[in-house]
């Protein structure tokens, strides 16, 4: 009976002050939650992290007024294993100290890796240098263009540009001519050879439109008769094309 | 000197009439007339292109007077519509039938004037006309008149509120000529006629007199001398050398790096016929380089268009043709 009664009275005066105070304990990393802790006085807050260096990471979650104090609930993450004082990581006046421990499951005289540190890139110059190398490659790449071009119309004209002056390209059609050699694709090329050697000739004439050319030529003193000559040669329907004639008619041109 | 056969004389001898039978009247468009009758010579069409008051209607008036051809005048404008040109069917309230209206397309010489002003429908159903010779009324065809000749008219400037005619339109045209201002000289001459004009009684009133009341006198030769003038167009010696001249320039308008589009082989038909026709009216049997460069801008001008780059640095197509034309003889 008496011994019901001691376990009856043991059970409703719950455990004794002093004998259940545990610390907060969490794995390194994960997040621990500590909640209603009163501070007496002002507000305090977290310290700001400056660095890498301090071995918890402390957010305040909620504050609720208290009398002459606050209540805070924190939430600490734990970089470094170890028994740490969460009051070393709050600003304020008069904080009580706050244990707590960060365990591991690690081996302990865990070597830490090397910082990385950012690497040197080689010194090329200085900014003069490096204007000037920049400037000369803008240069290089403009007088790149222009060339470019500039030789685009000439090569889209390789086949109409005379590589030849006007008279050697004369010359061998004059002969062929009077042997009577000539296709007509030739003689097609001898008339307008014999009209480029007249404009050649008059530059006056040459200034002017080649509709209004043409019929200047065909009016010139010198130029008309051989040309007209020539036409009758080519184009008339009763064309003298006899050996004697076109020597004549050609003779001009022959030199 | 050329050979030149009767026939031809003869033929050169009446148009030289017509040519001087419209001197008379209008002054310092003779290159235009020379074209006109070109034009009319081969059974192509005209495209003038000149600012207003150069006389264009005045000239195919007279040139159809002067050849006793039927004349009508069509100003295009945005609301005109293909029935307007062609004609159409309308109701006869008296038979309860429809009958068939013909529209000013039904005679020789067609001026339309400012062909850029109406609605693409519109010049198509002239353009239709113009190649086809026929137009279609209803459910019926109507050939169109012989010889019919549409000199149309669009000014180079003022292009707001136009629409512009496509290339493949353009090179229906045979002939696309530019009208520049006359000469000084030729200026002075019109205004020295205008003092004369005068005024014209009208029962009793009066009014002033225009070219237009000029327009007189018999017409030259008949209907049989303009067929036979066709006809001895028809056979004006065309060489081969020429052929090739005329192959030469047209394909280096397909190769310059400056056209993004050159003259189809229809400029080339069309320098041909165009060269025998001004053959023709130089008393000559045979065409010869002259007419291919005298003709080689109005026939060709209109049928090639310049690459972007060619326009972007500022070019011409007149320039670009002049170059082509410049190279083939040097």
């Amino acid at each position: 009976m008496n011994r019901r009664l001691v376990i009856a009275l043991l059970l409703i005066a719950g455990p004794l002050p002093g004998a259940g105070e545990s610390v907060p304990t969490q794995r390194v990393g994960r997040p621990l939650e500590i909640r209603d802790v009163y501070i007496p006085g002002g507000e305090v807050k977290p310290k700001p992290r400056r660095d890498r260096e301090p071995p918890l990471v402390v957010r305040i979650l909620a504050i609720k007024p208290a009398k002459d104090g606050s209540r805070y609930d924190f939430e600490v993450q734990g970089l470094e294993p170890g028994r740490h004082d969460l009051a070393d990581f709050l600003e304020g006046d008069g904080i009580p100290g706050i244990p707590l421990e960060i365990t591991t499951s690690l081996p302990p005289g865990l070597a830490h890796p090397h910082p990385n540190e950012p690497a040197v890139l080689p010194d090329l110059g200085g900014y003069r240098t490096k204007m000037i190398v920049l400037g000369s490659i803008w240069a290089a790449g403009l007088v790149a263009i222009l060339l470019w071009r500039k030789k685009k119309p000439a090569r889209a004209n390789d086949d109409t540009i005379a590589t030849a002056s006007l008279a050697d390209r004369l010359r061998p059609l004059v002969s062929q001519a009077a042997t009577g050699q000539l296709s007509t694709d030739d003689r097609a090329k001898l008339e307008r050879l014999i009209i480029g050697h007249w404009r050649e000739k008059r530059p006056e004439i040459a200034a002017l439109a080649p509709a209004e050319a043409m019929i200047q030529l065909r009016h010139d003193t010198e130029a008309a008769p051989l040309l007209r000559a020539l036409e009758q040669w080519l184009h008339s329907r009763t064309s003298n094309s006899s050996a004697p004639a076109l020597e004549d008619l050609l003779a001009p041109y022959s030199n | 000197m050329s050979t030149v056969h009767s026939p031809v004389t003869e033929t050169t001898e009446y148009l030289q009439a017509i040519r001087e039978r419209v001197g008379t009247i209008v002054v310092g468009q003779d290159v235009v007339v020379e074209r006109m009758l070109i034009a009319l010579l081969t059974s192509g069409h005209l495209l003038l292109e000149g600012m207003p008051g150069l006389a264009k209607t005045l000239l195919v008036n007279t040139l159809a007077k002067a050849m006793h051809l039927n004349f009508r005048r069509i100003q295009f404008t945005i609301d005109l519509l293909p029935s307007d040109i062609i004609g159409s069917e309308i109701l006869d309230e008296r038979t309860g039938g429809f009958r068939t209206h013909r529209g000013p397309a039904f005679t020789n010489l067609l001026l339309a004037d400012e062909i850029n002003r109406a609605a693409p429908k519109v010049q198509g159903a002239l353009l239709e006309a113009m190649q086809e010779r026929k137009v279609t009324i209803g459910n019926e065809s109507y050939p169109l008149p012989t010889p019919f000749l549409v000199i149309a008219t669009q000014n180079p400037i003022e292009q707001s509120g136009t629409f512009e005619l496509p290339e493949a339109q353009l090179d229906r045209f045979m002939l696309c000529h530019r009208l520049g201002y006359p000469t000084a000289e030729d200026e002075e001459e019109i205004l020295r006629r205008n003092l004369k004009l005068g005024v014209k009684r009208e029962g009793t009133g009066a009014v002033a007199r225009t070219e237009f009341d000029l327009i007189q006198g018999e017409a030259i030769g008949s209907e049989a001398d303009l067929v036979a003038a066709m006809e001895a167009a028809n056979h004006i010696h065309v060489s081969d050398v020429f052929l090739k001249h005329v192959v030469d320039v047209v394909e280096r308008t397909r190769k310059h790096p400056d056209l993004e589009l050159g003259c189809s082989p229809r400029a080339g038909i069309s320098l041909l016929k165009s060269s025998r026709s001004r053959a023709l009216l130089h008393g000559r049997d045979y065409v010869i380089p002259e007419d291919l460069f005298a003709l080689a801008e109005d026939v060709m001008l209109h049928r090639i268009r310049l690459s972007y780059e060619a326009l972007a640095e500022g070019k011409t197509a007149s320039k670009v043709l002049r170059e082509i034309l410049e190279e083939s003889i040097s």
